[in-house]
Parts: C-alpha cells; structure tokens; sequence
C-alpha cells in the first residue's frame, strides 16, 4: 500500500529505530511499511497516524477513493 | 529506568536463547553425569528435560507472542505454518528413500505429523470462533 511514512519520518528527523520505538513496533515493521512491501493493520495504521498527528489517510493513501464508487445514502428509513 | 520497546525484545529473545542453551546444557550435563555413575535411564531424565523445556517455553513464550507487533506475528505464523509443512515432506521424503515404512523412526514421525495437526485445528478453531466473537463479547 502507498505510503507517506518515509516523507513524514524523515520530516521529523527520526530514525526507524526511533519510530519504531515511539509507536512501539519493530523496526522491521517500519521497514516493510516504507518499502510497501506490508500493508499495515487498522490499529498499527491509527497508531502511526496518531503519533504523526496526521488522519490515516494522509499517511496511507486509500487506493480505492478514486476507482470504486461510493454506497449510495439513504433517507435512513 | 524506562526502556525502549526494541530493548525489551531484545532482552526477551536473548532471554529465551539463553533458557533454551541452559535447558540444553543441563541435559547434556545430566546424561554425562548418569553415563559416569554407569547408569542408565532409559531416556527419561531426557524426557523430563523436554517437558521442563516447553513448559518454561510456554510460560516465556506467551508474554514474548504479546509484546509481537502484527508484522512479526504474522511472520512467525507463515514460518512456524510452511516450515512444519516442508518439514513433513522432508521427513517423507527420507522415509521413502531410506525404506524406513513400518519402522519405529516411521511410528514416530506419524505420531508427531497427527499430534501436531490435532494441536493445530484446535488452536485454528479457538481463532475462527474468537473471530465471531464467540465467548468473548460481554452479553453474548
């Protein structure tokens, strides 16, 4: 899954090391992630968000927005 | 003083090499000690040194599991999964070569391959029902 992790630890002057150990996961974790090479679970995703304070989608960007069309609303009766 | 979350998994994996290297040593320490008292045991201070090794891996190894983020459980999960599976088609595969069908090496192989399984659909059910929620929501 595309990500900005890279962008925003970098930003901040962090290592993996250091990012791992805030949000408290492994640094391989961190790795996979900014490689894209592992799609993270929704808790590890809000975690990493909320230590960014950013919403989770600036940091993973949601790939189906664009392609799949939204459920329609009803009148909720 | 506070440490950081990769010390204390590092500290829990050197934690449990080490108990699993003691574990060893301690067999290995016993068996010479039985040998030079010309003893012989049958196996079973072996066996005791088994059993004592996976219950202080049990009791080690849950904690370890937990502080597992998501990325490494998953890894643990695929490797314990193809590796038990490749090992099993290895171990057929020298039974087959070494004409071993019917001996001991054979009965105890099959008895693993079946005690593993069975170990296995349990622990696959205990998580297909905890994904439904079975027993584990309040007021269900």
């Amino acid at each position: 899954m595309k990500n900005a992790l890279r962008d925003y630890r970098k930003a901040r002057g962090l290592s993996q090391l250091e990012l791992a150990d805030a949000v408290e996961v492994t640094r391989q974790s961190i790795i996979a992630m900014e490689a894209e090479k592992y799609d993270p679970s929704l808790p590890m995703a809000y975690r990493l968000a909320a230590y960014f304070g950013v919403p989770v989608e600036e940091l993973f960007y949601n790939p189906w927005k664009a392609s799949l069309a939204p459920c329609p609303e009803t009148d909720g009766s | 003083m506070a440490r950081t979350y990769s010390e204390k998994q590092s500290s829990r994996t050197v934690r449990m090499a080490a108990i699993t290297l003691g574990m060893v040593l301690a067999a290995l320490a016993a068996k010479a000690g039985l040998r030079a008292l010309g003893l012989d045991d049958d196996g079973w201070v072996a066996l005791g040194f088994v059993l004592a090794g996976f219950a202080t891996v049990f009791v080690f190894g849950l904690p370890f599991w937990k502080g597992l983020d998501d990325f490494q459980r998953q890894g643990h999960a695929v490797s314990v999964y193809w590796g038990n599976l490749a090992g099993l088609a290895a171990t057929a595969c020298i039974v087959a070569a070494g004409g071993l069908i019917g001996s001991e090496f054979m009965r105890g192989v099959a008895t693993l391959a079946v005690v593993q399984l069975g170990c296995s659909l349990i622990f696959y059910a205990h998580w297909r029902l905890k994904g439904r929620g079975f027993g584990f929501r309040p007021g269900e």
